[in-house]
């Protein structure tokens, strides 16, 4: 056996150097920073500052409105512009992206988010259906299909750590009461529907066209558990081929870029209450920053169309208890087993060590348990005040300024989904992978749509209940 | 071959065992459109250039060949 030199870049085990080292972590990191220092604001009386920092643009009617506006808050947009690039620089350099190559970029995606940002604060803008959600995806999806950025940019187009931050915002700003009340209900339906899916991808994949396993397993991780995240995963658990991931991401990116827009219009045609359609999305959506766009677009349009009940926030409670909690944590649990599959029945040589349950730790969604712990934090810290004081002083002073720094953190996800959806550059898949997902993906669309709206339809439509 | 935790003779010191998440993100076209190699659900795992297989470094198999860091 012969030794060689290689100047290989990092094949390590990582350890508790993820702490530093993965975007989970330091989203957690960066999103207590700003939950802390709003907090801290709030209680020495300064909510003013956070509110400063956590500008966004007022309703508009005319161009001339929007354009006063933004020149008369010019200082607040230059500080939450300097914060962002700060936090973001410092994590992302330190995860071994180049600062020359970041900083452009970022500056380039926060111009278009405040052009998008603004779009979505026109007063007519529900009314054309231009949610800041949508209108981020086709115009990312615009100007990466059309024009040719340099790939060097996709370094500041971090689609998951901004999604991550956004969620662990998104938990302080959702009572953890709902948690207990609505999640084992979210695991339940979540869990029915992902097993069902993985099961008629995989058994279609190998029975029905004759693929190999370990792609039926990849395909079926993409459609029912956790998309892109989930099938790379299972694919290192199962031990794939290369090609493997590269088919699961091409079909993931494909049917969630579809239902970014289907969910949120049938729903519209079937005039769903907002969590109900969050919900929906919750299992049928295959990536969370595709279900947040879905779910947030929805959610705005139920907000100021008087046909479509409840709010925003019971689509985006629903989608996050139904993705988050009732499928995203459960990754290494459907890693860990299937690698136990894997090795103790699929193995042709042996070439593999018996999984560890360690397993299911290390590949834990860590940002999820900054979810927990913001939503926690941030309901011990508002228990004791009446409904009034949680309407007038909370709500705007401490609740509405991280809800804004969330949104934020979404509209940077969203053109940057769109920025990188390059169609020319995916995988190409073969009839047969597209087929067995595709049949799965229907079967995970009725049956989400039959548990969202009859079964469990009672939960989706009082999440306010549970505040 | 079965893996020995004491001599570390595994995926990660094989030469042909690549994890890096850059080199990840851009062997698997759209990886990084609604994921990322930097999350933790990828864990550590990479590609084996040699057999084309995506798999966690534990493994190891007859073809392991020690990397020499240089």
């Amino acid at each position: 056996m012969s030794a060689e030199r290689t100047n290989s870049p990092g094949s390590s085990h990582m350890g508790w150097k993820e702490l530093y080292l993965k975007e989970d972590w330091w989203a957690v990191w960066l999103s207590f920073l700003i939950i802390l220092a709003a907090y801290f604001f709030f209680k020495s009386g300064n909510a003013n500052i956070m509110k400063f920092i956590a500008i966004k643009p007022a309703k508009w009617h005319t161009l001339g409105q929007a354009f006063s506006n933004f020149t008369a808050h010019l200082g607040a947009y230059v500080v939450n512009f300097i914060i962002w690039l700060v936090l973001f620089s410092i994590s992302v350099s330190i995860m071994g992206f180049k600062l020359s190559e970041y900083i452009p970029s970022f500056i380039f995606v926060y111009i278009f988010s405040v052009i998008i940002f603004y779009i979505g604060a026109w007063d007519k803008a529900h009314h054309y259906n231009l949610e800041p959600p949508l209108v981020a995806l086709a115009l990312g999806m615009l100007i990466s299909n059309i024009f040719r950025l340099p790939k060097w940019m996709d370094t500041g187009f971090r689609v998951e750590y901004y999604i991550k931050t956004g969620i662990v915002l998104l938990g302080a700003t959702l009572p953890f009461t709902l948690i207990i009340w609505a999640g084992p209900v979210a695991f339940i339906q979540a869990t029915i529907v992902a097993v069902t899916t993985f099961l008629t991808i995989y058994f279609a994949a190998t029975k029905l066209f004759g693929l190999d396993r370990r792609l039926g397993a990849t395909l079926g991780a993409g459609g029912a558990v956790c998309g892109v995240s989930a099938s790379i995963a299972i694919a290192g658990a199962v031990k794939a081929k290369k090609e493997y991931p590269s088919i699961a991401i091409t079909m993931v990116i494909i049917w969630a870029i579809i239902m970014i827009f289907f969910l949120p219009l049938i729903s519209r045609a079937l005039h769903l209450h907002a969590g109900v359609a969050g919900a929906w999305i919750g299992t049928s959506e295959f990536a969370d920053a595709a279900g947040f766009a879905a779910a947030q677009a929805y959610g705005m349009l139920a907000e100021h169309l008087p046909s479509i009940p409840g709010t925003e926030e019971d689509a985006i409670w629903a989608f996050t208890l139904m993705k988050v909690v009732g499928r995203d944590i459960w990754i290494g649990v459907w890693a860990f087993v299937m690698a136990l599959i894997s090795t103790m029945k699929w193995e042709v040589e042996e070439s593999g060590v018996k999984p560890s349950p360690a397993e299911i730790w290390w590949r834990f969604p860590k940002f999820v348990l900054g979810f927990f712990v913001a939503s926690l934090f941030m309901t011990a810290v508002t228990a004791s005040a009446d409904l009034l004081t949680y309407k007038n002083v909370i709500k705007p002073n401490l609740v509405g300024p991280i809800k804004t720094m969330r949104t934020w953190s979404f509209i940077f996800c969203f053109f940057s989904i769109g920025l990188t959806t390059r169609f020319r550059e995916l995988a190409k898949v073969g009839a047969r992978p597209f087929w067995a997902f595709t049949i799965g993906v229907i079967v995970n669309v009725i049956l989400g749509f039959i548990l969202s709206t009859k079964v469990f339809v009672n939960y989706w439509t009082h999440l306010h209940m549970a505040k | 071959m079965k893996f020995n935790s004491k001599n570390k003779k595994c995926c990660y010191t094989c030469k042909y065992f690549k994890n890096d998440p850059k080199f990840l993100e851009e062997v698997f076209p759209g990886y990084n459109v609604l994921s990322s190699a930097y999350g933790s659900t990828r864990k550590d795992d990479g590609l084996c250039i040699r057999k084309n297989v995506y798999l966690s470094g534990y493994n190891v198999c007859k073809d392991y060949t020690p990397k020499v860091s240089s």
